[in-house]
Protein backbone atom coordinates (compact mmCIF):
# COMPACT_ATOMS: atom_id res chain seq x y z
CA UNK A 1 0.00 0.00 0.00
CA UNK A 2 1.41 3.33 -1.17
CA UNK A 3 -0.02 6.43 0.59
CA UNK A 4 1.32 9.83 -0.33
CA UNK A 5 -0.09 11.75 2.68
CA UNK A 6 2.77 10.08 4.54
CA UNK A 7 5.75 12.18 3.39
CA UNK A 8 6.11 15.68 2.11
CA UNK A 9 6.64 16.38 -1.85
CA UNK A 10 9.63 17.06 -3.35
CA UNK A 11 9.74 19.07 -6.20
CA UNK A 12 12.22 17.81 -8.88
CA UNK A 13 13.18 18.68 -12.17
CA UNK A 14 11.83 22.20 -12.47
CA UNK A 15 8.56 21.23 -11.64
CA UNK A 16 8.11 18.08 -13.56
CA UNK A 17 8.04 15.78 -10.92
CA UNK A 18 6.87 15.76 -7.93
CA UNK A 19 7.92 13.22 -5.24
CA UNK A 20 6.48 11.61 -2.22
CA UNK A 21 7.73 9.45 -0.06
CA UNK A 22 10.79 8.62 2.68
CA UNK A 23 13.10 11.30 1.99
CA UNK A 24 16.14 9.29 1.87
CA UNK A 25 14.56 7.30 -1.23
CA UNK A 26 12.79 10.60 -2.48
CA UNK A 27 16.12 12.73 -2.53
CA UNK A 28 18.30 10.83 -4.62
CA UNK A 29 15.68 10.78 -7.74
CA UNK A 30 15.61 14.41 -6.89
CA UNK A 31 19.01 14.85 -6.66
CA UNK A 32 19.00 13.06 -10.80
CA UNK A 33 15.93 14.82 -11.88
CA UNK A 34 17.16 18.35 -10.91
CA UNK A 35 18.78 19.55 -14.00
CA UNK A 36 16.16 18.18 -16.19
CA UNK A 37 13.77 20.79 -18.16
CA UNK A 38 11.73 20.64 -20.68
CA UNK A 39 12.01 24.23 -22.94
CA UNK A 40 8.82 25.62 -24.37
CA UNK A 41 6.95 22.39 -23.73
CA UNK A 42 4.71 22.62 -20.27
CA UNK A 43 3.72 18.89 -19.25
CA UNK A 44 1.06 18.35 -16.39
CA UNK A 45 4.19 17.22 -13.15
CA UNK A 46 4.56 13.80 -13.13
CA UNK A 47 3.61 12.79 -9.12
CA UNK A 48 5.51 9.93 -7.96
CA UNK A 49 5.00 8.08 -4.66
CA UNK A 50 7.65 5.45 -3.48
CA UNK A 51 6.45 3.18 -0.79
CA UNK A 52 8.00 2.96 2.78
CA UNK A 53 10.05 -0.05 2.40
CA UNK A 54 11.33 0.86 -0.82
CA UNK A 55 9.76 -1.90 -2.89
CA UNK A 56 7.08 0.22 -5.04
CA UNK A 57 6.37 3.07 -6.83
CA UNK A 58 3.62 4.04 -8.02
CA UNK A 59 3.07 7.62 -10.77
CA UNK A 60 0.08 9.63 -11.11
CA UNK A 61 -0.80 12.33 -13.81
CA UNK A 62 -3.38 15.01 -13.20
CA UNK A 63 -4.56 12.20 -10.72
CA UNK A 64 -4.73 9.66 -12.54
CA UNK A 65 -2.49 6.11 -12.17
CA UNK A 66 0.10 5.47 -14.71
CA UNK A 67 1.98 3.07 -13.83
CA UNK A 68 3.09 0.87 -10.50
CA UNK A 69 6.14 -0.77 -10.55
CA UNK A 70 8.38 -2.91 -8.21
CA UNK A 71 11.32 -1.34 -7.66
CA UNK A 72 14.58 -3.47 -8.14
CA UNK A 73 17.23 -3.85 -5.24
CA UNK A 74 19.91 -3.55 -7.86
CA UNK A 75 19.93 -0.21 -9.69
CA UNK A 76 17.00 1.06 -8.43
CA UNK A 77 17.48 4.92 -8.88
CA UNK A 78 18.06 4.17 -12.58
CA UNK A 79 14.74 2.25 -12.68
CA UNK A 80 12.81 4.76 -10.86
CA UNK A 81 14.08 7.86 -12.62
CA UNK A 82 13.99 6.19 -15.83
CA UNK A 83 10.20 4.97 -15.61
CA UNK A 84 10.00 8.93 -14.87
CA UNK A 85 11.25 10.03 -17.99
CA UNK A 86 9.50 7.19 -19.87
CA UNK A 87 6.09 9.13 -18.33
CA UNK A 88 7.36 12.73 -18.87
CA UNK A 89 8.53 12.17 -22.79
CA UNK A 90 4.85 10.38 -23.34
CA UNK A 91 3.36 13.68 -21.79
CA UNK A 92 4.86 16.17 -24.93
CA UNK A 93 2.55 17.60 -27.33
CA UNK A 94 4.66 19.54 -29.34
CA UNK A 95 8.55 17.72 -29.12
CA UNK A 96 9.20 14.76 -30.58
CA UNK A 97 11.75 12.11 -28.78
CA UNK A 98 13.45 9.09 -29.50
CA UNK A 99 15.50 6.64 -27.29
CA UNK A 100 18.97 7.96 -27.82
CA UNK A 101 22.14 9.72 -26.85
CA UNK A 102 22.95 13.02 -28.09
CA UNK A 103 26.21 15.46 -28.25
CA UNK A 104 26.55 18.58 -29.49
CA UNK A 105 29.52 18.90 -32.08
CA UNK A 106 30.44 22.04 -33.85
CA UNK A 107 27.42 23.34 -33.03
CA UNK A 108 25.57 20.39 -34.73
CA UNK A 109 23.93 17.26 -32.51
CA UNK A 110 25.45 14.00 -33.63
CA UNK A 111 22.58 11.44 -32.04
CA UNK A 112 23.80 8.17 -30.91
CA UNK A 113 20.70 5.74 -31.62
CA UNK A 114 20.59 2.05 -30.15
CA UNK A 115 19.18 -0.66 -27.73
CA UNK A 116 20.17 -0.04 -24.32
CA UNK A 117 23.45 -1.88 -23.77
CA UNK A 118 24.59 -1.01 -26.89
CA UNK A 119 27.31 1.53 -25.87
CA UNK A 120 25.28 4.84 -26.11
CA UNK A 121 26.48 5.97 -22.62
CA UNK A 122 30.24 5.19 -23.20
CA UNK A 123 30.41 6.60 -26.95
CA UNK A 124 28.60 9.78 -25.70
CA UNK A 125 31.39 9.69 -23.00
CA UNK A 126 34.18 9.51 -25.45
CA UNK A 127 32.70 12.26 -27.40
CA UNK A 128 32.72 14.76 -24.50
CA UNK A 129 35.73 13.86 -23.78
CA UNK A 130 37.01 14.84 -27.06
CA UNK A 131 35.44 18.14 -27.05
CA UNK A 132 32.02 18.03 -27.23
CA UNK A 133 29.20 19.04 -25.09
CA UNK A 134 26.46 16.98 -23.32
CA UNK A 135 22.96 16.99 -24.49
CA UNK A 136 21.47 14.01 -23.14
CA UNK A 137 22.40 10.19 -22.52
CA UNK A 138 18.81 8.75 -22.64
CA UNK A 139 16.44 10.42 -24.88
CA UNK A 140 16.99 12.75 -27.79
CA UNK A 141 14.71 15.76 -28.00
CA UNK A 142 13.44 17.25 -31.47
CA UNK A 143 11.71 20.63 -31.82
CA UNK A 144 10.19 19.64 -35.10
CA UNK A 145 9.41 23.94 -35.42
CA UNK A 146 12.98 24.82 -35.03
CA UNK A 147 14.41 21.67 -36.08
CA UNK A 148 16.90 21.04 -33.90
CA UNK A 149 17.78 19.42 -31.64
CA UNK A 150 17.04 20.57 -27.54
CA UNK A 151 19.07 19.44 -24.64
CA UNK A 152 17.58 17.25 -22.24
CA UNK A 153 20.34 16.96 -19.14
CA UNK A 154 19.38 14.39 -17.12
CA UNK A 155 22.85 13.22 -15.35
CA UNK A 156 24.49 10.63 -17.18
CA UNK A 157 24.24 6.69 -15.65
CA UNK A 158 27.96 5.51 -16.01
CA UNK A 159 28.37 2.01 -15.02
CA UNK A 160 31.65 0.79 -14.12
CA UNK A 161 31.85 -0.89 -17.83
CA UNK A 162 30.77 2.37 -18.81
CA UNK A 163 33.93 4.17 -17.58
CA UNK A 164 35.73 1.27 -18.54
CA UNK A 165 35.02 1.39 -22.54
CA UNK A 166 34.85 5.46 -22.62
CA UNK A 167 38.38 6.18 -21.46
CA UNK A 168 38.86 9.29 -19.20
CA UNK A 169 35.22 10.02 -18.35
CA UNK A 170 33.80 14.21 -18.93
CA UNK A 171 34.21 16.72 -16.25
CA UNK A 172 31.44 17.18 -14.07
CA UNK A 173 29.42 17.08 -11.01
CA UNK A 174 28.41 12.78 -9.61
CA UNK A 175 24.82 14.07 -8.12
CA UNK A 176 24.31 10.72 -7.13
CA UNK A 177 25.53 7.38 -6.42
CA UNK A 178 23.79 4.12 -6.49
CA UNK A 179 25.43 0.38 -6.44
CA UNK A 180 28.26 1.24 -9.17
CA UNK A 181 26.46 3.67 -10.98
CA UNK A 182 27.56 7.26 -10.46
CA UNK A 183 24.69 9.85 -12.10
CA UNK A 184 27.34 12.44 -13.55
CA UNK A 185 25.87 15.82 -14.96
CA UNK A 186 29.36 16.83 -17.63
CA UNK A 187 29.99 20.29 -16.91
CA UNK A 188 29.77 21.29 -21.03
CA UNK A 189 26.59 21.27 -21.30
CA UNK A 190 25.01 21.51 -25.04
CA UNK A 191 22.52 24.35 -26.41
CA UNK A 192 19.78 23.30 -28.75
CA UNK A 193 21.11 22.75 -32.51
CA UNK A 194 20.30 20.88 -35.92
CA UNK A 195 21.01 17.68 -36.36
CA UNK A 196 24.13 16.66 -37.49
CA UNK A 197 24.78 13.15 -37.93
CA UNK A 198 22.57 10.36 -36.78
CA UNK A 199 24.74 7.12 -35.86
CA UNK A 200 23.27 3.62 -35.17
CA UNK A 201 24.84 1.47 -32.60
CA UNK A 202 24.38 -2.27 -33.25
CA UNK A 203 25.84 -5.43 -32.13
CA UNK A 204 28.45 -7.05 -34.09
CA UNK A 205 32.09 -6.53 -35.51
CA UNK A 206 32.57 -4.47 -38.37
CA UNK A 207 36.09 -2.65 -38.84
CA UNK A 208 34.56 0.73 -39.88
CA UNK A 209 31.54 2.54 -39.44
CA UNK A 210 29.32 1.87 -42.40
CA UNK A 211 27.69 4.82 -44.24
CA UNK A 212 23.74 3.74 -44.61
CA UNK A 213 20.78 5.50 -46.19
CA UNK A 214 18.26 8.10 -44.61
CA UNK A 215 15.57 5.76 -44.95
CA UNK A 216 17.22 2.68 -43.78
CA UNK A 217 18.52 4.92 -40.61
CA UNK A 218 14.98 6.35 -39.73
CA UNK A 219 13.80 3.18 -40.20
CA UNK A 220 16.24 1.48 -37.61
CA UNK A 221 15.27 4.53 -35.51
CA UNK A 222 11.86 4.13 -35.23
CA UNK A 223 11.87 0.88 -33.82
CA UNK A 224 13.32 2.90 -30.59
CA UNK A 225 11.23 3.42 -27.90
CA UNK A 226 10.10 7.14 -29.89
CA UNK A 227 7.30 9.61 -30.39
CA UNK A 228 6.70 6.91 -33.50
CA UNK A 229 5.56 4.63 -30.85
CA UNK A 230 2.30 6.48 -30.07
CA UNK A 231 -0.51 6.83 -32.74
CA UNK A 232 -1.57 10.42 -32.11
CA UNK A 233 2.47 11.72 -32.53
CA UNK A 234 3.90 8.94 -35.07
CA UNK A 235 2.94 11.63 -37.94
CA UNK A 236 4.78 14.17 -35.90
CA UNK A 237 7.79 12.19 -35.66
CA UNK A 238 7.84 11.14 -39.14
CA UNK A 239 7.38 14.77 -40.51
CA UNK A 240 10.23 15.87 -38.28
CA UNK A 241 12.76 12.92 -38.12
CA UNK A 242 12.13 13.21 -42.12
CA UNK A 243 13.01 16.81 -42.18
CA UNK A 244 15.58 16.36 -39.59
CA UNK A 245 17.93 13.90 -41.26
CA UNK A 246 17.48 15.25 -44.83
CA UNK A 247 21.30 15.53 -46.08
CA UNK A 248 22.55 14.26 -42.51
CA UNK A 249 25.39 11.73 -43.14
CA UNK A 250 24.19 8.33 -41.42
CA UNK A 251 26.39 5.78 -40.24
CA UNK A 252 26.09 2.49 -38.73
CA UNK A 253 28.79 1.52 -35.99
CA UNK A 254 28.60 -2.34 -35.50
CA UNK A 255 30.72 -3.08 -32.62
CA UNK A 256 30.61 -4.77 -29.11
CA UNK A 257 32.66 -1.19 -27.99
CA UNK A 258 31.43 1.61 -30.38
CA UNK A 259 33.03 4.48 -28.38
CA UNK A 260 36.72 3.40 -29.72
CA UNK A 261 35.12 4.96 -33.20
CA UNK A 262 34.85 8.13 -31.15
CA UNK A 263 37.44 9.94 -33.07
CA UNK A 264 36.10 9.03 -36.16
CA UNK A 265 32.63 9.99 -35.01
CA UNK A 266 34.11 13.11 -34.03
CA UNK A 267 35.01 13.77 -37.40
CA UNK A 268 31.89 12.63 -39.17
CA UNK A 269 29.96 15.87 -36.98
CA UNK A 270 32.43 18.27 -37.59
CA UNK A 271 33.20 17.82 -41.20
CA UNK B 1 -9.95 16.33 -45.19
CA UNK B 2 -6.86 14.18 -45.45
CA UNK B 3 -7.28 10.54 -46.57
CA UNK B 4 -4.16 9.14 -47.53
CA UNK B 5 -3.41 6.42 -45.71
CA UNK B 6 0.48 6.33 -46.61
CA UNK B 7 2.21 9.84 -45.44
CA UNK B 8 5.60 9.84 -48.02
CA UNK B 9 9.01 11.39 -48.35
CA UNK B 10 11.44 11.15 -50.74
CA UNK B 11 15.09 10.84 -50.05
CA UNK B 12 17.25 10.82 -53.37
CA UNK B 13 15.94 7.75 -55.04
CA UNK B 14 14.50 5.99 -52.28
CA UNK B 15 11.36 6.69 -50.33
CA UNK B 16 9.80 5.95 -46.82
CA UNK B 17 6.41 5.80 -46.25
CA UNK B 18 4.17 5.63 -43.36
CA UNK B 19 1.35 3.57 -42.68
CA UNK B 20 -0.75 6.18 -41.09
CA UNK B 21 -3.26 2.62 -40.37
CA UNK B 22 -0.76 0.73 -38.81
CA UNK B 23 2.10 3.20 -37.74
CA UNK B 24 4.38 1.01 -39.55
CA UNK B 25 7.39 2.66 -41.98
CA UNK B 26 8.54 0.71 -44.98
CA UNK B 27 11.27 1.56 -47.20
CA UNK B 28 11.44 1.36 -50.50
CA UNK B 29 15.31 1.27 -51.99
CA UNK B 30 15.92 2.98 -55.18
CA UNK B 31 14.91 -0.27 -57.17
CA UNK B 32 12.08 -0.30 -55.46
CA UNK B 33 10.99 3.21 -55.77
CA UNK B 34 11.80 2.96 -59.29
CA UNK B 35 9.56 -0.46 -59.62
CA UNK B 36 6.90 1.40 -57.54
CA UNK B 37 7.02 4.99 -59.75
CA UNK B 38 6.27 2.56 -62.69
CA UNK B 39 3.96 0.05 -60.99
CA UNK B 40 0.68 0.33 -63.88
CA UNK B 41 3.72 -1.33 -66.27
CA UNK B 42 4.78 -3.97 -65.10
CA UNK B 43 6.06 -5.24 -68.32
CA UNK B 44 9.69 -5.23 -67.89
CA UNK B 45 10.08 -4.70 -64.30
CA UNK B 46 11.20 -7.08 -62.13
CA UNK B 47 8.66 -8.86 -60.81
CA UNK B 48 10.15 -10.21 -57.92
CA UNK B 49 10.31 -6.57 -56.72
CA UNK B 50 7.03 -6.24 -57.08
CA UNK B 51 5.54 -9.21 -55.55
CA UNK B 52 7.80 -7.70 -52.49
CA UNK B 53 5.72 -4.20 -53.00
CA UNK B 54 2.95 -6.60 -53.10
CA UNK B 55 3.91 -8.50 -49.60
CA UNK B 56 4.84 -4.70 -47.97
CA UNK B 57 0.84 -3.72 -49.02
CA UNK B 58 2.34 -0.21 -51.26
CA UNK B 59 1.03 -1.99 -54.07
CA UNK B 60 -2.30 -3.67 -55.15
CA UNK B 61 -2.56 -6.06 -58.25
CA UNK B 62 -5.30 -5.26 -60.66
CA UNK B 63 -6.62 -6.22 -63.81
CA UNK B 64 -3.25 -6.14 -66.26
CA UNK B 65 -0.88 -4.66 -63.57
CA UNK B 66 -0.32 -3.01 -60.59
CA UNK B 67 -1.45 -0.25 -58.67
CA UNK B 68 -0.18 1.71 -55.94
CA UNK B 69 -2.22 4.27 -53.24
CA UNK B 70 -2.48 7.70 -53.21
CA UNK B 71 0.20 9.04 -50.79
CA UNK B 72 0.75 12.54 -48.88
CA UNK B 73 3.91 13.55 -49.68
CA UNK B 74 6.24 15.67 -47.05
Amino acid sequence: MIRAQDAAAAGAGAGLAMLYGPRHLTAPVEAVLASLALPDEPVPPVEVVIAHDGRRALGRVNGNELWSIAIPRHRWLEAVTGQIVATLVTLLRRLVFVHAAAVEIGGRALVLVGDSGAGKTSTAAALLARGGAYLSDEVALLDPASNRVLPFHLPMAIKPWTAHAAGPLPAGIDVARQDAVRFRLPDRLGHACPLGALVLLEAGNRPDPAEISTPRALLRLARQPSSFRYPDRMEDAFRAWTHAVRDVPCRAVVSARPAAFADRLFDLAVR
Amino acid sequence: VNTARYLGTRMGEEVILLDRRTGRLIHLDSQAARVWDNCRLPGGTPRGVLRELERAGVVTRVSGGYMRPPVEWT
